[in-house]
Order: C-alpha cells, then structure tokens, then sequence
C-alpha cells in the first residue's frame, strides 16, 4: 500500500510536469507561429534505404554473394560505429567524474595529511 | 549517498545496482536511436520508465529526509545532490515527454495520433545531450557508493568464486 502510494506520487509528479512542458511548449508554438505566418515544415532528413533504392534486375548467384558480403560489411559498420558512438558518450560522462571525483579524492587525502600532522 | 547505503538492506542495495546498470546501458542504447533503429529506441525508453520508478522507490527515504531539511539545516554535498537529481528528473521528463510527441512507432502502434508540435525534435535533443551531462554529473557525485557497491556485490563474490575454485584445484 505504501508503495502504491509512493508510485502514484511520482506519477502525479512527473504528470504534472509534463503537462506544464506540452502547455509551454505549445502555447510558444502558437505565438511565435503567429508572429511568423505560416508554420515552416519541420525538416526531416530522407531515409538513407529509400534515397537509394532503385528497381533492379534479377538477383544472380553473383548477386547474392555480394549481398552476403555487403550486409557482414554493414554489419561490422554498424558495430564500429556504435562503440564509437557510445564511446564517445561514456568519455564525456568520465571527463565528468574524473572532473569533480579527483579534486575531491585530493583535498580529501590533503586535509587528512594536515589533521595527521603535529 | 553514505546515509543511504546505512538506510537500505543489503538486498535493496544489490537491487538498485542492478536497476542502474540497466538504465544505463539502455541509456547508451537510446543515445543512438539511428544504429538501434526507431522501434527499439522508442519501446526501450518507455519500458525503462519502470526501472526509473523502482529507482526512485529505493532512494524514497533519502528523497523525502532531503526534502524535510532542505531549507534547514544540509550538507552542501546533499544539497547540491538534491537540486542536480530535480534537474535530472525535469530533463528526463522534458526527454520523455518530446520523445512521445515525435513518436513514429510506439504510439502509432498503440493507435494514438498526436498533432506535430512546435520544435519537440529539437528539444527531445537538446534534453537528450543535457540528460548526459547531468547522468555525468550524477555519476560523479554518486562515485564511491558505485565503487563500493561494485566491490562488495560483484568484484568480491567472483574473487571469491576464483580464490574458491583455485583452492579446489590445489586440492586435488
């Protein structure tokens, strides 16, 4: 039951908030729309599959061979790209901590040493 | 956070490091929606919405002890915690709440149709790189329960594992 009750006061909560971000964002929307004239399309860069995809012939043998290869080629793209990717995430976030956890392991060690002191 | 760790039972600790470790791999997952694919971005985050709540759950009594005291006496640490998981919470709604308004697959699917907003987009990735940076911020500041929590539930019980097996192997 108490559970229940902590579950529905965040739901209240983060309800709540949204509700005030759709209300902001919206209520901006239309003034500067307004202000505007006609609202602009929001861009949307075309799928990569579907700016290419052309009507072929029949696959052949040869073809096939080659889309064996392409799709492990496409696949091992992928993968590098995402750890890169992904690395790039965890190395802002570890800048981060090394940033506040060192200087604080530091004056930490410095206070100890100076208390120890006579 | 050492308030909070003499507050949880073992279990409840072990529970919330696992609970974190999904969130965050499901939020590395998330950052990159265009090698994931759309279906899995969308399905994923809504379903960590879960983990978030069981997260929230865990850490209730240090919110609510915080919240009593925090125009009282505090600790500059625990305020300054206190104010950056506000701004986390916020930033994570503003990303969940531009996330289901450009939805293209999970709320299609549940048969909703939502009107194109004013700039949800770019606000869904504005909050998505300031989330990194509080997730950062939140990290760091959360450093030694992580360290001690990893030793004694994970890094501890394989040592034990290794020590244990290597001993049976001596034995015989």
């Amino acid at each position: 039951m108490k559970t229940l009750g902590r579950i529905l006061v965040i739901f209240v909560v983060f309800n709540s908030l949204a509700a005030s971000m759709i209300l902001a964002v919206n209520t901006l929307g239309m003034v500067l729309s307004d202000s505007r004239g006609d609202p602009r399309p929001e861009f949307r860069p075309p799928d990569e599959g579907e700016a290419e995809r052309e009507v072929g012939e029949d696959n052949d043998e040869e073809d096939e061979a080659q889309n064996d290869r392409g799709f492990l080629l496409n696949i091992l793209y992928m993968g590098a790209r995402w750890t890169l990717s992904t690395g790039k995430n965890v190395f802002v976030m570890g800048i981060l901590v090394l940033a506040i956890v060192l200087p604080r392991s530091f004056f930490r060690k410095k206070k100890k040493t100076s208390a120890g002191s006579p | 956070m050492t308030e909070e760790v003499s507050k949880n039972t073992a279990s409840q600790t072990k529970t919330k490091l696992w609970v974190d470790i999904l969130i965050f791999i499901v939020f590395l997952i998330a950052m990159e929606p265009h090698l994931s694919g759309l279906a899995i971005h969308e399905w994923l985050t809504l379903s960590v919405l879960s983990a978030m709540t069981v997260h929230l759950l865990l850490s209730w009594d240090w919110i609510t002890e915080i919240t009593r005291r925090f125009l009282g006496k505090l600790g500059t640490q625990n305020r300054i915690n206190y104010v950056l998981n506000w701004l986390l919470f916020i930033d994570g709604t503003l990303l969940m709440v531009s996330g289901v308004m450009i939805s293209e697959v999970a709320l299609p699917f549940l048969g909703i149709q939502l009107p194109p907003g004013f700039g949800w987009r770019r606000l869904h990735d504005l909050s998505a790189n300031f989330c990194l940076l509080l997730l950062g911020l939140h990290t760091a500041l959360h450093w030694n329960w992580i360290v001690n929590t990893f030793a004694r539930y994970i890094f501890q019980p394989i040592f034990r594992l290794l020590t244990s097996r290597a001993e049976k192997g001596s034995r015989l």
